[in-house]
């Protein structure tokens, strides 16, 4: 398929998303102190519409997997409910990356997860290329583009006056059908996306070296390597098990299904486990085989640096740095991917 | 729509005391939940949460299920005070059974501890369904004192049957107790098996897996013909919540069952 892509005004696109706020609820990206956020797309009150440069603070996952979902009322059959129609504004490369990661947990196998199926068909994802790269993202240690390829419905790359637009779905094709907005873009309106973009990707490359790190290929023979290795010990030293790191990871995926009884009805919710938390791999019989913090934290590389690359082919980790933000411990992933290679 | 976290309600027919903290629970659930032996169910105390257990019943039946639990958590706890009637949830069955195929043509020994035997008693169950297709059963197991030996009498009718062969230890007698005393790798070195055709199946606490794999590696089976039921923190029972991993496996999708060859490459698998 030929590239199809167009150029939007930023007037016409706020009318876009104003036009379809009827018949979805919109998020889009805002700026606060210095960080950007995805908020509610209020119609009404919004005549502007500032990208974020990099990616927002928050993990996408919880649009799909939230932090606490009602997955049964069980004994009293009634069909679940549809997930609501969303689009998602402001999606970044890394964001995308990390749901083909949570596509590959909950779609894939022998059972699908209904309600991620659900939420995930519902919601349109509107991405964008990244400009400036925050102090702790590493991602070009996975991927050498600041922008995504495929996994997006539209993604938007910032020039002159408006957008390029590219429609990466039928989804985003149907979308744009109808609007008059979208208009043939130029040469030179693509030329100047290019050029963004190949300005965004060296900032990306450069970051990885600056930060002593290599390509990701090698994490997972490097890891291995070091699975006794006193490094674990010394940085789970300051991990106040709080499970920060995993909550702001848009690829951890862990949970557990907790069941209460609440009116006379029985309910069961999938709410968000940490693997540092130190009962997350206890049996009922009191054995735990990831009793001290210096295993839980291997364990979260191990999850994502060897089971996920031999069982899904990806790391799972897009290098997003938001458990570097996040840690109270300041127990920074680049130190430690770092280290596993001395 | 299918959701694979609801459970499907099934009623409390029976209970039966195995030892003073082991019961098996016969269930009735509202609708057929065909498994395959060795694969495992979610049980649910409704509104108070599940524990995965692998059924302790024939395959070949269908409109009940029995499993056999041992009390050792909060879970299990409110399952021991269920009476008859009470209602109760299932899930399932998950995961990867027996292959029982591959044991055909081939003597079997079987090496149980304690409440381990539950998963291996439906294992025999299947096996004596079509007993001409496997030349010898050797059942080894080991409960810590007589008072804590599971399915007594039936311990006893199996070791009647033809082509089938029971022993058992325990690792502290009691008065009464004639038979072996130790633990149930004392019974390994009492067995002849014609190892070149022939696999072996084990289950019970970590600690008794680890030296009977030792063990069974002394007799001179090979690794991949050493089958272990696994137990971990099981939670979504479907390879999702990421609670059950063994190395690069999840024990709910790509177990319970597993060679030992499948998982020496891993650390710890024991703690
Ligand atoms: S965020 Fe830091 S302190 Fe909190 S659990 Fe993760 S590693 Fe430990
Ligand atoms: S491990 Fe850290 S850097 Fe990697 S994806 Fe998760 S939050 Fe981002
Ligand atoms: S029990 Fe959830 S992944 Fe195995």
């Amino acid at each position: 398929m030929a590239e199809e892509r167009y150029f939007i005004s930023l007037a016409d696109f706020l009318g876009f998303l104003k036009r379809l706020a009827t018949e979805y609820e919109i998020f889009v990206p805002s700026e606060k102190d210095g960080r950007f956020h995805l908020g509610r797309f209020v119609p009404e009150e919004t005549d502007s519409l500032r990208l974020n440069p990099c990616r927002v603070v928050e993990p996408l996952k919880a649009f799909f997997f939230p932090p606490r979902e009602k997955v049964a009322e069980y004994f009293a059959e009634g069909a679940e409910p549809e997930a609501k129609k969303r689009i998602i504004v402001g999606a970044k490369r890394c964001d995308v990356a990390a749901l083909k990661i949570l596509d590959f947990v909950f779609l894939q196998g022998d059972f699908e997860d209904p309600f991620y199926k659900s939420r995930r068909e519902n919601t349109v994802i509107i991405s964008s290329d990244c400009g400036t790269p925050v102090e702790s993202c590493f991602c070009g240690m996975f991927d050498s583009n600041s922008y995504p390829v495929n996994g997006f419905d539209l993604n938007l790359s910032e020039v002159d006056d408006g957008f390029v637009v590219e429609v990466g779905s039928e989804t985003g094709r149907k979308l744009t059908e109808g609007f008059d907005g979208f208009k043939e873009a130029t040469q030179q309106q693509l030329e100047q996306r290019d050029n963004n973009r190949k300005e965004a990707d060296a900032q990306i490359r450069e970051k990885v070296g600056a930060a002593g790190l290599y390509p990701a290929e090698k994490a997972q023979g490097y890891l291995l390597a070091k699975m006794e290795d006193a490094m674990w010990a010394r940085h789970a030293e300051n991990c106040v098990e709080c499970g920060a790191c995993n909550f702001v990871c848009p690829t951890c995926h862990c949970f557990l299904l907790i069941d209460l009884e609440e009116a006379g009805k029985f309910k069961r919710f999938k709410d968000w486990d940490s693997c540092q938390y130190p009962a997350f791999a206890r049996v009922a019989g009191g054995a735990n085989p990831r009793k001290r913090r210096a295993e839980r934290l291997r364990n979260r590389f191990e999850k994502k640096f060897d089971f996920f690359p031999r069982n899904m082919g990806s790391y799972a980790c897009t290098g997003c740095g938001r458990c570097v933000d996040a840690c109270p411990g300041k127990i920074d992933i680049r130190e430690l991917l770092k280290e596993l290679a001395t | 729509m299918s959701n694979p976290y609801s459970p499907v309600r099934a009623t409390l027919e029976d209970v039966i005391d195995e030892t003073p903290n082991i019961k098996t629970f016969v269930l009735k659930p509202e609708r057929e939940m065909p498994f395959k032996t060795g694969q495992f169910i979610e049980m649910t105390v409704p509104g108070f949460g599940e524990a995965p257990f692998t059924p302790s019943s024939s395959p070949a039946v269908t409109d009940r299920m029995e499993v056999t639990v041992m009390r050792a958590g909060t879970v299990t706890e409110l399952l021991h005070k269920a009476q008859p009637g009470a209602v109760l949830g299932l899930r399932g069955p998950f995961g990867k059974g027996y292959p029982v195929e591959e044991f055909e043509g081939k003597e079997i020994l079987i090496v149980g501890g304690g409440v381990g035997l539950a998963p291996l008693r439906s294992l025999l169950f299947a096996l004596f369904n079509e007993m001409e297709k496997f030349r010898r059963v050797i059942l080894c197991y080991g409960a810590r004192t007589p008072a804590d030996i599971v399915y007594k009498n039936q311990l006893k009718e199996w070791s009647e049957r033809e082509k089938t062969e029971v022993l058992l230890t325990v690792d502290e007698g009691d008065g009464e107790w004639k038979g072996n005393v130790g633990v149930v790798t004392t019974l390994l070195k009492q067995v002849t098996v014609d190892i070149p055709n022939a696999v072996a199946v084990a289950c019970g606490p970590p600690i008794m897996m680890k030296f009977t794999v030792l063990e069974l590696q002394h007799m001179g089976f090979g690794d991949d013909r050493i089958y272990l039921s696994m137990e971990k923190n099981m939670s979504c029972g479907i390879g999702k919540c990421g609670h059950c991993r063994i190395g690069s496996f999840y024990v709910c999708k790509d177990g319970p069952v597993f060679t030992y060859e499948q998982l020496k490459e891993f650390r710890n698998i024991w703690d």
